[in-house]
């Protein structure tokens, strides 16, 4: 039995297609989100990849921001719960996730079944989201991919003190024209970000194992940045990506299984 | 269209035509009517003194000319008064009593004054110290001088045994509104979180005494009803308000049944009667002290989390969800000991930040999906 996850976050697209709720056949990444032809395409390569198509799979289930416009969907659950139940498939003694998307970061507490305890998100702001890792990219004349690897030269981390992007922009502007190095200022920025997550993440209480999911957490100088601040070991999804999507795929194949006890 | 339609349509009507009722009133009767700002602000006397109290709590409205006088870190239901205030929608009322409720409250008086000069604005200060004599005995003056002015403007005395009287219509109406919120709860299906809210708001638009009428035809009828279960997620709901629409919209979509309130805008205007006394400005000052579990009145003993269980309890809810208003500075206040005390009883509950006007609804849209299957997990 076959069925797909799809995650449609504002930055990208994701999807999965898992076999039993147990193995994952297929999965995709492109690099555009909801309102684009990212949920088209993603929807497309994964089933291209497995070889299959839409009447092989048996059921459906979309999730994140744009998970009300997939065509085809069988239920939309939110990127919570999905996450929630992604995270403790691929590392099961996860209690506490910090997801960091491209517009939202969420942190998740879970019960040893991945069920979801409590949660807190960002309010409609972009400090600490994958987004203004993308304005500070534009700034410094960088790829967001590299962001990790300037941060890991930085020799000491220039204090970045606002929160608000557009003036954590003018900040780190003024902080290059006043001499300071790249890779130190890039040190900063995932310091900001730290700080910015780590303030909610107080909020709901980090039990171990915190684990970070979204596509940030592929950034690992805001990892290291992050494990600094909150003083705890803090690991990454094997699937950051894709973490919401297997959680959605898993819930999908939950739901045919209740289904089928239904009817039996 | 049953006779339970045909009431809640008329309250929803109300509820969403407030200038047409005070327009309406005013032809009927001759009288003047008089905007009331929360909370707290004794509008028996207001009854007493044959004036339309009129709620101001503001409303889904562009802003354009509030930041004139208000800063971008002030609440939306304050920026939608002070809109209304300066395009002209309160024309029709001849007078607004204002307390001192937040710091931005604070203000309010003095940028009205100076916006709508013709129309007089009456402050009321409320005391931290309300509980002991000597502040009941403060506010019953300031309310006596709410009256002194309204006297003012209408020319006639407002007297004790009038007030009496009006304090006796009002606890009618509140026992009448706690009686509605419990019968309710087994209704479900009818009192949806819209139209229970549309039952609240309208209350702030005409005279109490009709609205009891309307209410108790309410309760009458859904009583001859049998009991529906309902088969969604049950939740206390905590805040100022329960607005916009598309907030209350977005509960009904996710399963919610709204089973009892702690808003500012509903419950706490009517769970607390004004007890028995020879003087009307007294009973109403008792009022104030007896009256717990409000982020507007000074409470050091931060009763309102045990309230909030307690109301758990006695419905059976499934969680509570914190509406908390964007930039309520005394909501957020509480907000910590209300964390702690549900955390320490095990309800599951969500901190929902909502504005009046609400420019995206994404966000939460996805929190309140999210607690929905949180709940049902639960269940599970």
């Amino acid at each position: 039995m076959f069925t797909m996850g799809i995650d449609i976050g504002s930055t990208s697209s994701k999807a999965v297609i898992m076999e039993d709720g147990s193995k994952i056949t297929a999965s995709c990444v492109i690099p555009f989100g909801t309102g684009t032809s990212g949920p088209q395409r993603v929807i497309e390569e994964v089933l291209q990849a497995a070889d299959m198509d839409r009447d092989n799979i048996d059921y459906i289930v979309a999730t994140g921001y744009g998970r009300r416009s997939i065509p085809g969907a069988d239920e939309q659950i939110s990127e919570i719960t999905c996450h929630a139940r992604g995270v403790h498939f691929l590392l099961p003694s996860t209690r506490t996730i910090i997801d960091i998307g491209g517009q939202d970061v969420k942190v998740i507490r879970v019960d040893e079944n991945g069920a979801v305890m409590n949660f807190v998100m960002n309010e409609k702001c972009a400090a600490g989201t994958g987004r203004f890792l993308e304005v500070m990219a534009r700034v410094l004349e960088c790829k967001v991919d590299e962001l990790s690897m300037l941060s890991n030269q930085a020799k000491q981390a220039v204090p970045i003190s606002s929160t608000c992007t557009v003036f954590a922009e003018s900040e780190v502007i003024s902080q290059l024209a006043a001499g300071n190095s790249r890779e130190d200022v890039v040190a900063g920025i995932h310091d900001s970000v730290a700080r910015r997550v780590a303030s909610l993440g107080k909020r709901v209480g980090l039990i171990p194992d915190v684990v970070m999911t979204g596509g940030v957490a592929q950034n690992e100088g805001v990892v290291k940045a992050m494990r600094q601040e909150l003083k705890t070991e803090i690991k990454t999804s094997p699937l950051p990506q894709l973490t919401g999507a297997v959680g959605a795929a898993l819930l999908a194949y939950q739901k045919i299984q209740k289904a089928q006890q239904a009817n039996a | 269209m049953s006779k339970v339609e045909e009431i809640l349509s008329e309250l929803g009507y109300v509820a969403h035509h407030p200038a047409r009722m005070v327009e309406q009133w005013k032809k009927e009767t001759g009288g003047k009517a008089v905007g009331i700002m929360p909370i707290h602000c004794a509008e028996e006397v207001v009854h007493a003194a044959g004036m339309l109290p009129v709620g101001m709590w503001g409303g889904q409205t562009s802003i354009s000319l509030a930041p004139e006088y208000l800063q971008s870190f002030c609440c939306s239901i304050m920026k939608a008064v002070m809109e209304f205030t300066m395009s002209g929608a309160y024309k029709n009322l001849d007078a607004i009593i204002c307390p001192e409720t937040c710091d931005t409250l604070r203000v309010i008086p003095l940028m009205m004054r100076k916006a709508i000069p013709q129309t007089p604005i009456i402050g009321v200060v409320l005391p931290d110290n309300r509980k002991i004599d000597a502040g009941i005995k403060y506010t019953a003056a300031e309310y006596r001088s709410i009256a002194k002015q309204l006297e003012q403007i209408t020319g006639n005395p407002v007297k004790d045994e009038d007030l009496q009287n009006s304090v006796e219509i009002y606890n009618e109406h509140h026992a009448a509104m706690m009686e509605f919120f419990k019968v309710a709860v087994d209704h479900c299906d009818i009192i949806t979180p819209y139209n229970r809210h549309m039952a609240i708001k309208s209350s702030y638009f005409m005279p109490k005494e009709k609205h009891t009428v309307l209410v108790k035809a309410l309760i009458d009828e859904l009583n001859k009803l049998q009991p529906t279960q309902f088969n969604g997620h049950k939740v206390v709901v905590t805040g100022i308000m329960s607005e916009p629409d598309e907030l209350l919209e977005m509960f009904e979509k996710y399963g919610y049944a709204i089973v009892a309130d702690d808003l500012a805008q509903g419950s706490r205007q009517f769970r607390t009667p004004a007890p028995a006394d020879d003087d009307p400005y007294i009973r109403l000052g008792k009022r104030l002290a007896n009256f717990e579990g409000c982020s507007c009145v000074y409470d050091p003993e931060k009763l309102r989390g045990k309230l909030l269980k307690q109301l758990v309890d006695e419905t059976q809810a499934d969680g509570v969800v914190v509406l908390m208003m964007k930039f309520c500075d005394p909501e957020e206040y509480d907000y910590p000991f209300i964390k702690q005390d549900l955390e320490e009883a095990g309800i599951p509950h969500l901190y929902l930040e909502i504005e009046q006007q609400m420019e995206s609804s994404e966000q939460v849209q996805t929190r309140l999906q999210a607690f929905a299957e949180m709940l049902a997990e639960r269940k599970n």
